[in-house]
C-alpha cells in the first residue's frame, strides 16, 4: 500500500529535542527506519531532496470540525483531510459535534468509513453526552473500545456540574482525555463578541471571559478529586491562563490548548461586523493575546490546535447576529503561528522558541491523545508521519477566500507531507 | 453618494452642515425641492418603526425622491432569498440609496460593502441611530436659539460649539443605540457627555464617556437630560431590580424635574414608556422638546438624504 521506501536527505530536522541536521529514512510498511546523518541510499530508495528545508514530525490537530455528516457543504472528511495535508497535519482529531452527534459506536463506524478516503490519520472524538445535550453519558467504555481518541461536547460546554463529575469519574480509568469546550451558558447567551471597550462601543453584545474562566476553575476543582485525563480546549483569556499556572504550579495534571486565531487575531477586527470574524470563544483582546503567545512559549499552554470552522459563503453572508461562529485555517496555519512568533525570518530564527512552537504542533498534542507517552517522534520505529516546509516560500490566501486571513500571505510553506511514509503532499500540492 | 453608518462617518463640519441644512427646511416649512428629482430611496426595515421609517419617507417625498417600501414579511426573503441577493436587486433596478434599519448591529455596515449605492441607518441592534442623534441636535439648537415659541429659556451665542455644556443621557445606555450616537454626535460638537444609569445597563468598560450611578448627584449639572426608552423585559433579565426601583432611582419624575436646571431642556428620542423613565407630565414641562423632537425628524431627514445623495446645497 505504501510508496517505494523513502530517504529524505540535506533538510533541518526539528521536534521537542532541537533542531538539527539529519537524514531520515522510511520503510516501505511506514516506519522511520534510520534517522542519522549521510544515510547511503539504495538504488529502491526514493529520494527527496529536502535541502533548505524544514522537517517536522507531521502535525497534530487536536480540534478540527469535518463537517461530515450533517454539513457536507461547508466539509467533508476528504476535503477538510485534504487541507490539513496541505497545512503539514498528518492526524486530525475529528470534533463530534456532526449532524447526528458521535455519541454512539455505529457512528464511530460511519466517520471510520468515510475516513477510508482520507489522505491522512483521522482520530475520533466522542461526545461526552448523548447528541451533547450534556444530561446522559455516551457509552463511554464502548466508545474507548473502537479506539476515540478525545471525549468533548465541543461547541457546548457540559453545564451540569455533576455530569461533568461522572463523566471524569467514568472516563477516568478508560485513559481517554475529556476535553471541554469552555462556556458557561448563563453567562455566554446572546453574546456574540469578546465582552470590552469594542463591543460596547459599538453594540454587540459581550462575552464576558468570565464565561470562559468560571467553566474552566470548576472542572479544575473537579479534577482534583478525579483521576482523569483532562484537557480544555481553546483557552482564550488572560484570566484561564492565570488559573491554568496556579493549577499546574500546584500540581494537578491536565492539558490546554489555543488556536492560531487567538494567538493572531484581535477583537478590533469586529469593527467590520463582518462575520468571517466571528467566532466562539470570541477573539479576544491585545492583553489576552499576548498572554496566549506568553503562556504558548513558556509552555504552560500546550498545544495549538486549530478548532478549524468552515461554513458556507452563505452561511457566512448573514448578519453578525445570525452568522455561526467559526474560522478555518488547517492549511495556512503554519504560517500564522510563525508569523505570531517572528519564526518566519530565516535568519532570525530563535531556536528555542521555533522548537517549542513545533513541539506545541506535534509531540504535546500527539500525548494528549496517546495512552503511552512518546518521546520522540522523529525516531527509529516510529510513525513516517513528517511535514516538510520551506521558510524561503509564502503560502499565499486567496483574496476571495471567507477568512479573517483572505489576501495575507505567510512564510511556511508546506512543500512535502509525508504520512505513513505515503507522499500525499509534493512540492506543495496535493497528490490525490 | 456617501454612507452614513455612524455618527463617525461624519466630521463636525459636516454635522453641522447637515444640520444647518435641516434649520433651513424648517425654515422653508418643508417646502417641496426637486433638486433629487429623478433618484429613488428604499427603505429596508427590517424591525418595526413608526416615526423614522414614516419621516424617512416623508422627508424622501419632500425632496421628490422616488421612494420604495421594502417588508421583508411580504418579501421573497420568506422564500429564502438573502439579503445579498435583496440588495443586489434594488441594485439592478437603479435605485440610489437604501435606508436601513437591522435588529442586528452592523447589517447596514455589512450591505455597505456589498453595494455602490448610499446606504444610510436607520438603526441597528444597540450601535447606532445617526439620524436620531442629528435631529437631537437639531431640536436642541432650535431651542437654544429661542426659535421654539414657549420651550426652553436657555440661550447660547454660538450655537455651532457645545462647550461648557453637559449632556446627561439617562437610562438602559448598554442597549440603547440612540445613547451610543448622540453621545457621539453632541461631544463631536464639544459638549461633555455623562452616561447615567444602574451599573447593569452601562457599558462599564467603554471609557470613553463618564459613567455615573447616582442620577440625582449630577442632574443639577444637566444642560440636557434624556431619559431612555426602558425595555419593560429588563426587569425579568435581572438588570434592575423592578420598573418601580428604576423610576425611583433613574425615571424623571415630577419630583426629580425640580432639580434640573431652569435653563436645562429635555429631550425623549420616543417611544416613551410614561410612568417608567419619564412621568406623564413631564413631556408637558416648558423644558421639554419631546414634541418639537419629532418635528425635525423629517427636516433632518431631508439634509440627511441631500448629504448622501451628494448633490450640492451649499448655494442654493
Amino acid at each position: 500500500m505504501n510508496d517505494a521506501p523513502l530517504v529524505i536527505k540535506g533538510g533541518y530536522v526539528i521536534d521537542n529535542h532541537g533542531l538539527g541536521r539529519s537524514d531520515i529514512a522510511i520503510s516501505p510498511e511506514g516506519l522511520i527506519t534510520q534517522c542519522e546523518n549521510d544515510i547511503e541510499i539504495s538504488s529502491d530508495q526514493r529520494v527527496i531532496d529536502a535541502s533548505g528545508l524544514y522537517i517536522s514530525p507531521g502535525f497534530v490537530d487536536l480540534h478540527t470540525h469535518l463537517r461530515e455528516p450533517g454539513n457536507s457543504e461547508a466539509e467533508t472528511i476528504v476535503s477538510g483531510t485534504r487541507k490539513a495535508a496541505l497545512g503539514g497535519f498528518t492526524t486530525v482529531v475529528a470534533m463530534p459535534n456532526t449532524s447526528p452527534s458521535i455519541d454512539c459506536t455505529s457512528m464511530v463506524h460511519e466517520i471510520r468509513a468515510l475516513a477510508k478516503l482520507a489522505v491522512i490519520n483521522v482520530e475520533i472524538a466522542s461526545a461526552i453526552t448523548l447528541e451533547r445535550k450534556g444530561e446522559g453519558l455516551v457509552n463511554m467504555k464502548a466508545m474507548a473500545d473502537l479506539g476515540v481518541v478525545m471525549f468533548t461536547d465541543d461547541g457546548n460546554g457540559v453545564q451540569d456540574s455533576s455530569i461533568m463529575d461522572k463523566a471524569l469519574s467514568y472516563a477516568g480509568e478508560l485513559g481517554v482525555v475529556v476535553a471541554q469546550h469552555l462556556e458557561t451558558n448563563s453567562i455566554s447567551t446572546g453574546g456574540l463578541a469578546n465582552l470590552g471597550p469594542i463591543s460596547q462601543r459599538l453594540g454587540i453584545p459581550g462575552i464576558p471571559a468570565s464565561s470562559e474562566e468560571i467553566m474552566l476553575a470548576r472542572d479544575l476543582i473537579l479534577l482534583k478529586n478525579r483521576n482523569a485525563k483532562y484537557h480544555a480546549q481553546h483557552i482564550s483569556t488572560s484570566g484561564s491562563l492565570e488559573i491554568i499556572e496556579i493549577a499546574k504550579q500546584r500540581g494537578l495534571k491536565f492539558t490546554c490548548e489555543v488556536t492560531p486565531h487567538h494567538l493572531f487575531l484581535d477583537d478590533s477586527l469586529v469593527e467590520k461586523f463582518n462575520p468571517i470574524y466571528k467566532v466562539n470563544p470570541p477573539l479576544r483582546g491585545t492583553m489576552d493575546i499576548n498572554e496566549m503567545r506568553r503562556g504558548l512559549l513558556e509552555g504552560t499552554i500546550d498545544a495549538i490546535a486549530t478548532d478549524h470552522a468552515p461554513h458556507t459563503l452563505e452561511a457566512k453572508e448573514k448578519s453578525f447576529s445570525e452568522a455561526p461562529c467559526g474560522i478555518e485555517s488547517l492549511d495556512i496555519a503554519l504560517g500564522i503561528i510563525l508569523k505570531t512568533f517572528g519564526l518566519d525570518i530565516k535568519d532570525q530564527i530563535d531556536a528555542g522558541k521555533f522548537v517549542r512552537v513545533i513541539d506545541a504542533l506535534t509531540t504535546r498534542p500527539r500525548n494528549i491523545i496517546s495512552k503511552s507517552r512518546q518521546t520522540s517522534l522523529l525516531s527509529v520505529g516510529a510513525r513516517g508521519d513528517l511535514a516538510i516546509f520551506s521558510l524561503d516560500e509564502k503560502k499565499e490566501v486567496a483574496k476571495e477566500r471567507i477568512s479573517p486571513y483572505g489576501g495575507l500571505n505567510f512564510f511556511g510553506k508546506v512543500i512535502y507531507t509525508i504520512c505513513g511514509g505515503k507522499v500525499v503532499v509534493e512540492n506543495g500540492v496535493g497528490n490525490w | 453618494m456617501k454612507n452614513l453608518i455612524a455618527i463617525d462617518d461624519l466630521n463636525k463640519s459636516e454635522i453641522l452642515s447637515i444640520v444647518k441644512r435641516a434649520e433651513v427646511h424648517i425654515k422653508n416649512e418643508l417646502k417641496v425641492t426637486g433638486s433629487l428629482e429623478g433618484s429613488t430611496v428604499v427603505t429596508l426595515f427590517f424591525e418595526e418603526s413608526t416615526r423614522t421609517r414614516m419621516s424617512f419617507e416623508m422627508a424622501a417625498r419632500k425632496l421628490s425622491l422616488g421612494v420604495l417600501t421594502f417588508s421583508k414579511s411580504t418579501s421573497s426573503m420568506t422564500k429564502g432569498e438573502s439579503l445579498r441577493d435583496t440588495i443586489a436587486t434594488f441594485e439592478s433596478f437603479g435605485v440610489n440609496a437604501l435606508i436601513v434599519r437591522h435588529s442586528s448591529a452592523g447589517v447596514p455596515k455589512q450591505i455597505s460593502e456589498w453595494t455602490d449605492l448610499a446606504v444610510i441607518n436607520a438603526g441597528d441592534g444597540a450601535h447606532s441611530h445617526p439620524s436620531q442623534a442629528l435631529l437631537d441636535i437639531v431640536a436642541f439648537r432650535s431651542a437654544i436659539k429661542g426659535e421654539i415659541p414657549n420651550i426652553g429659556s436657555f440661550s447660547r451665542k454660538d450655537p455651532d460649539d457645545f462647550s461648557g455644556l453637559k449632556i446627561g443621557i439617562v437610562g438602559d445606555i448598554l442597549h440603547s443605540r440612540v445613547a451610543r450616537s448622540v453621545a457621539r454626535a453632541f461631544s463631536k460638537l464639544g459638549g461633555e457627555v455623562i452616561l447615567c444609569g444602574p451599573p447593569t445597563l452601562l457599558p462599564n468598560f467603554w471609557q470613553e464617556f463618564q459613567m455615573v450611578t447616582d442620577l440625582d448627584s449630577v442632574i443639577s449639572e444637566f444642560d440636557l437630560v434624556m431619559p431612555l426608552r426602558l425595555q419593560l423585559e429588563r426587569a425579568s433579565g435581572g438588570f434592575i431590580p423592578s420598573l418601580s426601583e428604576f423610576r425611583h432611582r433613574y425615571g424623571l419624575t415630577t419630583d426629580r424635574v425640580e432639580k434640573i436646571k431652569d435653563s436645562a431642556l429635555i429631550l425623549h428620542p420616543g417611544p416613551m414608556n410614561r410612568g417608567v423613565e419619564i412621568d406623564s407630565l413631564v413631556p408637558n414641562d416648558p423644558r421639554a422638546l419631546v414634541n418639537f423632537q419629532v418635528r425635525v425628524g423629517v427636516p433632518t431627514r431631508m439634509a440627511i438624504l441631500e448629504h448622501c445623495l451628494k448633490r450640492d446645497y451649499e448655494n442654493e
